[in-house]
Formats: structure tokens, C-alpha cells, sequence
């Protein structure tokens, strides 16, 4: 245990020693403490998947916080891999990015010390057992990554923004510390393994509490009614962040959500039934409104609440297992959503990378005045093409085989005879089904529209690809994309195991395991067989062409040749037709000023979209709250003292009631 | 082992025996003659010979397209079961990755439409994604639905054991002959989802997102959507298709009933006209009424209502 905190220190130390550096050094020696930090930091984690023996370290404190107990067991080192991993091609991604911003002559201030703290916490978080120093994590963690979102922020909104990311990450923290406290007063003592006996005695308590600690989870996760601070936040961040942010932070809320599963040991059907259908709303709710959005930004962070939601139905079906007490649906559905957050932190952070480039570039975050780019930055369009298809979940990618997975989950669940449960997971398969070709939709839109085709305004300068070391990371994880979609029964095999931790039982029907390492080999047959006769039948092709003529011309018009690069399709002329059938159902704001008379002036077409969450359900919230807060306004005066004093005053007031009470 | 290469050779080949019945058929109602039955081929190789134009707004992915198009539906017609319920690959859930791959050409048909910079093709290829998105949840709620009917997950145990000699099992081929005859019209853009012979490229979908096609590569995408019928009717006609007959009787069947549906489609074209373009998404919500349909009549022969 002891070679995985020297790693840690030797990253926290590369990142503290960056404030004292000027710009130029400072990344190197970022990147150079980092990568020593992080392979001595993995090493343990790996050692702990493979052996699937957990670690402890514990450390004795005083009264409040009680036994300070660090253990890395199965579902912490998964995570742990994850955020060291992907985690590490997003600091040599924002270490390019910086040094792109050096030459542009922008100070990175202490954005990388920040960066350092939000890393540090995450790996801290997910493998420790003390509610307290969860809190306290969870608060660097909230208070770090606001720092590196709000850094850059030069205007007033960009930094209102930012305090909306705060208070949204304070409401998970009273939703969390609310639900840590009653857990703490039944059980005597703040560690986890306390909370399992009072879990287990009382059903309606253990519900109320799951409930509580979700809504924590899901506002930090994303899933779609508690996401609504996001669309404000993002857009004020840059890519870098965002890609650290959308890949591994949030993961960091279902990462909370499993292990809360892992205490709760057996959930009641109520709660599984709750967390399968917020999910499936999610997928649906993310995926449509990022259709909608014209900021690209945006855009790609309703997909991941889409994602969530994926990942979320996982979990959802899984516990469904463990409430039917029904191994191999519990064991498939889990180990569908935790390799789908494998998957999409992988896709996710390429995403996150390519659209980075394109920012960086062109300096344009509007989808509709982009395009053209993939004649000027070949392999970011390429890398950037494979993220698509894979966040798609099209074979032969990784996207695929996540969702396989939990499809056979939920296929296997409409084999336990019980009606509610096959009527739910076969409309959980049409959900999943169609939202997966929404999500080609979108992918399709957003890749042509900034790729393909013709420009749509004149860029600034020139445009150029970037430098390597920021397409260094979106290779790594092609690779993995590549990898995971082509041999998926080699990763699986580890998942299953993390996944098995979830159970009573430690030991599968035998059978239907093996099966389902079988039906994996065939699925990655097939998508081999795909990849060499896709091959194979293109070089016949060419060969075919080889000494035929090949002429370029322009695009058919229809003989019509006043053509403009303004009549190409935009992304929203692209997603109307869909949009068309569903506007009932959307809040979706059409302006539209026609041409009048014989010599028309001005005339004007626009698009509106609000979240609905966000507009029609928290603003008159927040509204009604200013209203009534403004009632006891008579109360401040500005008055330091006195406010001590009405503390003082709620402060006796509750002892006495509490103490009369008794 | 026999089954499997018939499969392959009816793959290949029979596309362009179909694509003849039909425009046989069509010319039959129009009162000609009609061209041989094997044109569709003879064009295929003679596109083969060909060159090629391309866009100059194009990019790579305009060119290894057609290419995926192509390798995407012949993989979808190896996972199909064909001759006596017999298909190459088979094994739980086959039938997602059948809806998947097929996605995966469509995906790339889309960006190639969007890569030539053209109003029509993108036009052709966002209606293409609004439509497909609307076929594949129901394609698959309908297998799986009837997958949890006989608590079998794979494409051929779904379609034999849908076989049953009884009242439910009757309702549902009856209500899946519908559903899938409408998939199979909307996925292969017939009429009167979308008529292949139309020259106006305003209301085209599937010919639009193809203009700037040629040579080769326009030849790989026809023969690609010859095949896609052959690949969706022949899930229809192994819903007809009674189990357990002697090989060569389900060969001949199974051929006469791919004919049967070459003869059906040209009947329809030659006596429908196509829908507007505003009609369309209602012809295809059919569907979601149809898959809704099978699930509750499902529910109900297994629970008798909810409980």
C-alpha cells in the first residue's frame, strides 16, 4: 500500500512544484512527475484486479472522524485504473493544450495546481471507507474542479456561471452529508462496513436513504432531472477541462452510487425499479435535447447524459438481479455498465480532445459556423470519426460491446418469469434501441457539420493540425477503442470479476458464464471479419480503379449555378425532420420574421431552445425561494456581530427543544 | 454445412434475379415488355468497368462508403437465417448485432451524402436518419418480445419457435408479416416510402443521398441495397416458412416465397403511388402500434393480464 502513496505524493508534488516555475518548464515537469507518479500509483490496483485480494491502510484519528481506513477492493481498483489511465492522456492532452496556449501568450496561472488537487482527490475518493474524509474529498473535489472551470472566465455571466456549478455541487453535498449523518447516528461510527448492519435491519430506512444518497450521486453524475446545472457551466471551460470533467468526474458520482449498491447489499425491487426508469429517462432526455444544441460543447455534454443514463440502466437491471435474487442478470447487468463507463471515458475524453482541436483552431464553438475541417486537419477528423461511431455503439468499436451486454442483461431479464420485469426490459430494449439511433442522428450531424463538407465562414487564420502532444492521447485511446471492440472477451473477463463483488454468491453458474465468454469471442469474429473484408473488398476496389479515369468535379447542383456555401445543410435543417414529428414534446422556440412586400428588408429566422428542467421547474423554484427570502430581508443588516448572535440564538433554541423533546 | 453454402450462394446471386422479377412485374403492369431479367447484373459489372467522378468537396469518407455499405449488408445477410432457418452465425442475441451493423451503414451512408456539400443529399440523408431511427427500437422490441415468448434470444431460435400450430402463434406471425414488410419497404426505400425510379431530387430519399455516386462505387451501393431486400424478405418469408420440413421442400418454399415478395413489391409499385413526404412518418409509426400489439398479446398468452 505504501508504493501506492508514494505515487500519489510524486504527482502531488510534480503539480505543486509547477507554481514556482515559469510557464515554459513547467509542463515538462508536470508531465514528468505524473507519469512516474501514475505507473507507481497503478501498479497496486492492477495487482489487486488480477489477484482480486483487496488492500488496507489504516490510520487511527481523532474522535469526529474515528478510523481513517483506505482499501483498494475490486470496485476502487477499477475506478483507480481508470482515472490513472485515461486520466493521464488528459494531463499530457492539457499539457499540449497549455503550450499551444503559450504561444498564443495566455497565462495558465494555476490551472495545473488546481488540476493536480481535483486528480489527487478522485483517486483518493473512490478507495476510501470513512464517511467523513468522503465528505471532505468530495468538497476538494467540488471546490477544485470549480477553480479549473472559472479560471479563464474574464466577464461577469462567465463567472455567475460558475458560482451555479458551485451551488449545484453543494446541493449534492447536503443531499450526501444528510444521508452519511442518519447513517452515522443508527450505526455509531462513520466507516462503511458499519453502515452494512443498518442497511440490513431496517427496509423503509434503507430506501429513504438510497433515495437520498441518488440524488447526491446523480447531480454530480448527470443523470437527466438533476443535470440542469451543466448547460450554464460548460461552455465557460475549456475542452481540456471538460474531458477530465465528462470522462472520469462525473463517473465519480456512479462510482458513489455503486458502492452505496455494494452496502446496500440487497436492494428492494422499489428502488431498482426507480434507479432503471430515472436512467432509461435520461438516456432519452439527453440524447434528445443534444440534438438541439448548437453549442458543440453542449452538445457533447447531453450526450454524455445520455451515457449516464446507458450506464445507469446497467445498474439498474443489475440490481433488478439482486432484488429477483438472479446471479447472471445481477452479474451481466453490472458488468455492462461498468465496462460502458470504461468505454465512455475512453470515447468520451476523444471527443473531448477533437473538438478541443477544432476550438483551439478555429475559435468557433457554434456548430452551424463550422465546417470543412477535415481537409485541414486530417487526423483529428479521423481520430474524432472513431469516437463517434464508438459513442454510437456501432461494431466492430468498444461502444458496441457495453451495450451487447447489458441488452443480454436485460434479454435474460425477461426470462424471469414475472411479468413486471419482462414488460420493463423489453421497453427498456426499444428505449436503449432508440435512443441509439438518435444518438446516430446527432453523430452524424455533428460530424458532418463540422468535418465535411465546405466551410461555412471564413476562419481567422490558417488552419493547421495541432501539435503532438495533444493528438498523442486521442491515438492511446483509439487504440483502446480498437482494442476493447475487437477482443472484447479479454476485458470482460476482468470486469466479470469486479462485477461478481457485487453479489452473495462468489461462484457463477459455470455454464452460463462460459457461454457468454463464447458469445463474446463470436461478436469480436464477426467484427474482425468486418474490419478484413472491409479491407480486403477496398483494396479490390481500387485495383478496379486502378487505370480507370478519375475526375473531379463539383457536386451535382441540379444545373442550378448560383450555388453558395450557404446552402449547404445546417445541423438544424439536418435534425428538423426528427424534430418535426417530437415538437409537441420539446420546448422549442421557432422566430421566424418573414420577408413582406414587393422589396423585402429585413427578415429573420431563429431557434430557441431551454432546457426544461432548467427553465420551467428550478428557475420559478429559485424565484419563489428569492421571494420568500426577501420577506425576512428586515433581518440583515449587514451587522457581523449580530448575526453571531441570532446563530447563538438558533443554536440555544434548537438545544432546548431538543433537550425538552427528551 | 450445405444449408450455410446455398445461404451464401443465395446471397450473392439471387439479388439481381429478384430486382428482375420485380421490374419484370412493373413492366407487366405498365404494358411493355420489359428489360432482361438479369439487367440489374449486366449494369452492376458494367458500372464495375467504369470510372469515376468525384465531388471536390469531397473526402475520404465519400469513397470507402460504398465500400462499407457493402460489406455491411453481406454481413447482416451471413447473421439472417435463410434456407431452413440455417444462418452462418448464430448465437444469443444475434439479431442486435444484425440491427447494429446495418446502423453502421447507414451511419456512413449519411456522412457520405453530408461530405459532398450538397442541399439534396442532405436532405435525402436526414430524412434517411429520422425514418431508420423510428424502424430499429421496433424491430427489436418485436424479436425480443417474441424471443421472451420462447425463451429463446437468438434470431433462428426466435423465428422456429414462433412455429407453433396454435391461435397466439397465428396472431403474431400475421401481426410480424406486417411489421416486417413495412421495415423491409422503409429500410430498402420502396415505394411507397420512396420510389427508386423518381427523377425528382426534392422528394428522393434514398437515390438522393447517391448523386454523386458513380463507377464502381455507385455499383457497390446498388448491388449493397439488392441485397439488403434479399436480406430483409428472407426474414419474412422464414416467418411464413413452417419448421421441420424436409431440406429440399424448405429450399424450394423458401425460394418461391422470396419470388412471391419480389412479385408483391412490383405489384405495389406499379399500383401505388408514393406517400408525401409528410405521410410518411405516419406510415411508419404503424409499426410502433404493431410491436405494442405483439408485446401485450404476448403478455397476455404468458400472465393473462397484469397480476
Amino acid at each position: 500500500m505504501e508504493i501506492f502513496f508514494i505515487g500519489l505524493l510524486i504527482i502531488f508534488c510534480g503539480f505543486i512544484l509547477s507554481i514556482f516555475f515559469s510557464e515554459k518548464i513547467k509542463i515538462y515537469i508536470v508531465l514528468f512527475f505524473s507519469l512516474i507518479g501514475i505507473v507507481l500509483t497503478i501498479i497496486l490496483p492492477i495487482n489487486v484486479i488480477l489477484s482480486g485480494k483487496s488492500l488496507n491502510f489504516n490510520l487511527n484519528l481523532n474522535y469526529p472522524i474515528g478510523l481513517a481506513s483506505f482499501e483498494i477492493d475490486l470496485l476502487s481498483a477499477f475506478f483507480i485504473v481508470i482515472i490513472c489511465m485515461i486520466g493521464f492522456f488528459n494531463i499530457v492532452y492539457n499539457i499540449g493544450y497549455l503550450k499551444e496556449m503559450i504561444k498564443k501568450n495566455i497565462s495558465s496561472q494555476n490551472y495545473l495546481f488546481f488540476y493536480g488537487i481535483l486528480y489527487l482527490s478522485m483517486i483518493l475518493i473512490v478507495c476510501t471507507k470513512n464517511a467523513i474524509i468522503f465528505l471532505i474529498l468530495w468538497e476538494i473535489m467540488a471546490l477544485s474542479s470549480f477553480f479549473i472551470i472559472t479560471l479563464n472566465s474574464e466577464n461577469k455571466k462567465s463567472y455567475m456561471s460558475g458560482i451555479v456549478y458551485l451551488i449545484a455541487m453543494h446541493i449534492s453535498f447536503i443531499f450526501l452529508s444528510g444521508a452519511f449523518i442518519v447513517l452515522a447516528s443508527k450505526s455509531g461510527s462513520f466507516s462503511f462496513d458499519s453502515f452494512k448492519n443498518v442497511f440490513k435491519n431496517d427496509q423503509f430506512l434503507t430506501n429513504i436513504l438510497f433515495i437520498l444518497f441518488f440524488i447526491g450521486f446523480a447531480i454530480k453524475a448527470e443523470f437527466a432531472p438533476f443535470h440542469y446545472w451543466f448547460p450554464k457551466v460548460y461552455p465557460i471551460a475549456h475542452c481540456g477541462t471538460l474531458s477530465l470533467i465528462s470522462s472520469i468526474m462525473i463517473k465519480i458520482g456512479i462510482y458513489g452510487l455503486l458502492r452505496i449498491i455494494l452496502l446496500v447489499q440487497m436492494p428492494s425491487i422499489f428502488i431498482s425499479y426507480f434507479v432503471l426508469f430515472i436512467s432509461l429517462f435520461s438516456c432519452g432526455y439527453g440524447i434528445i435535447y443534444s440534438l438541439m444544441q448548437k453549442n458543440i460543447k453542449n452538445f457533447l455534454t447531453y450526450s454524455s447524459v445520455e451515457n449516464i443514463g446507458i450506464i445507469g440502466t446497467g445498474i439498474g437491471i443489475g440490481m433488478l438481479g439482486l432484488s429477483y435474487q438472479n446471479t447472471i442478470i445481477s452479474l451481466l447487468g453490472f458488468a455492462g455498465a461498468l465496462f460502458h463507463i470504461l468505454n465512455h471515458s475512453i470515447f468520451k475524453s476523444i471527443l473531448f480532445f477533437g473538438l478541443g482541436n477544432i476550438i483551439l483552431k478555429t475559435e468557433h464553438e457554434e456548430i452551424e459556423s463550422l465546417g470543412g475541417l477535415t481537409k485541414k486537419m486530417r487526423t483529428t477528423s479521423i481520430l474524432f470519426l472513431i469516437g463517434c461511431i464508438s459513442v454510437c455503439a456501432l461494431p466492430p468499436f468498444n461502444g458496441f460491446i457495453s451495450e451487447f451486454i447489458i441488452y443480454n442483461a436485460l434479454l435474460n431479464g425477461m426470462k424471469i418469469n414475472q411479468n413486471l420485469i419482462s414488460i420493463a426490459s423489453i421497453l427498456s430494449i426499444g428505449v436503449l434501441s432508440f435512443i441509439g439511433s438518435l444518438a446516430i442522428i446527432g453523430f452524424t450531424m455533428l460530424y458532418s457539420v463540422i468535418f465535411l463538407g465546405n466551410p461555412r465562414t471564413i476562419y481567422k487564420e490558417e488552419i493547421k493540425e495541432v501539435n503532438i502532444l495533444m493528438l498523442v492521447p486521442m491515438f492511446a485511446n483509439v487504440f483502446f477503442v480498437l482494442f476493447i471492440g475487437l477482443f472484447p472477451q479479454f476485458v470482460f473477463s476482468f470486469i466479470t470479476r469486479i462485477s461478481l463483488s457485487f453479489m452473495s454468491v462468489h461462484s457463477l453458474p459455470l455454464m452460463s458464464y462460459a457461454n457468454f465468454v463464447n458469445l463474446l469471442k463470436n461478436i469480436s469474429f464477426i467484427n474482425i471479419i468486418f474490419l478484413v473484408s472491409f479491407l480486403a473488398i477496398f483494396l479490390i476496389r481500387n485495383i478496379i480503379l486502378l487505370n480507370k479515369p478519375i475526375y473531379k468535379y463539383k457536386t451535382w447542383d441540379c444545373g442550378y449555378q448560383g450555388t453558395s456555401l450557404k446552402l449547404q445543410y445546417t445541423a438544424f435543417s439536418f435534425i428538423s425532420p426528427f424534430l418535426e414529428l417530437i415538437k409537441q414534446f420539446i420546448p422549442l422556440k421557432i422566430i421566424f420574421d418573414k420577408p413582406k412586400g414587393l422589396f423585402p428588408k429585413q427578415s429573420n429566422f431563429g431557434v430557441r431552445i431551454r432546457d426544461f428542467f432548467d427553465y420551467y421547474i428550478v428557475r420559478p423554484f429559485s424565484k419563489f425561494m428569492l421571494f420568500l427570502m426577501n420577506l425576512f430581508s428586515w433581518i440583515q443588516t449587514g451587522n457581523m456581530q449580530l448575526y453571531l448572535l441570532y446563530g447563538l440564538i438558533f443554536l440555544f433554541v434548537a438545544i432546548v427543544v431538543i433537550v425538552g423533546v427528551k | 454445412m450445405i444449408e450455410k453454402f446455398l445461404n451464401i450462394l443465395i446471397l450473392f446471386f439471387f439479388p439481381f434475379l429478384f430486382i428482375g422479377i420485380i421490374n419484370r412485374v412493373k413492366a407487366f403492369w405498365g404494358g411493355r415488355k420489359g428489360q432482361p431479367i438479369f439487367q440489374s447484373f449486366f449494369d452492376f459489372v458494367k458500372l464495375l468497368k467504369k470510372g469515376q467522378v468525384i465531388s471536390k468537396n469531397s473526402s475520404l469518407i465519400f469513397q470507402i462508403t460504398p465500400t462499407i455499405y457493402l460489406v455491411t449488408v453481406i454481413l447482416a445477410g451471413l447473421i439472417v437465417p435463410m434456407v431452413n432457418y440455417q444462418n452462418i452465425f448464430s448465437f444469443d442475441g444475434d439479431f442486435l448485432i444484425f440491427a447494429y451493423i446495418l446502423a453502421f451503414g447507414r451511419f456512413f451512408m449519411i456522412l457520405s451524402a453530408m461530405d459532398t456539400s450538397s442541399s439534396f443529399s442532405g436532405m435525402g440523408a436526414s430524412r434517411e436518419a429520422t425514418y431508420s431511427a423510428l424502424i430499429e427500437p421496433v424491430f427489436l422490441v418485436i424479436l425480443s418480445s417474441i424471443g421472451f415468448l420462447s425463451d429463446q434470444i437468438s434470431f433462428k431460435g426466435i423465428l422456429t419457435t414462433l412455429q407453433q400450430n396454435n391461435i397466439i402463434s397465428v396472431l403474431l406471425i400475421s401481426l410480424c408479416v406486417v411489421a416486417f414488410s413495412i421495415i423491409m419497404i422503409t429500410e430498402c426505400k420502396r415505394v411507397p416510402v420512396d420510389d427508386p425510379n423518381t427523377h425528382l431530387e426534392l422528394t428522393m430519399i434514398h437515390e438522393v443521398m447517391i448523386l454523386d455516386n458513380s463507377g464502381p462505387d455507385l455499383g457497390f451501393i446498388l448491388y449493397g441495397s439488392y441485397i439488403k431486400l434479399i436480406v430483409l424478405s428472407s426474414i419474412i418469408a422464414n416467418l411464413i416458412l413452417p419448421a421441420n420440413l424436409a431440406f429440399w421442400i424448405a429450399l424450394c418454399l423458401f425460394l418461391l416465397i422470396l419470388i412471391l415478395i419480389a412479385v408483391a413489391i412490383g405489384c405495389i409499385e406499379s399500383i401505388f403511388a408514393r406517400l408525401r413526404l409528410i405521410r410518411v412518418p405516419q406510415f411508419i409509426l404503424l409499426i410502433t402500434s404493431i410491436a405494442i400489439l405483439v408485446l401485450s398479446i404476448i403478455q397476455f398468452s404468458i400472465f393473462g393480464g397484469l397480476k
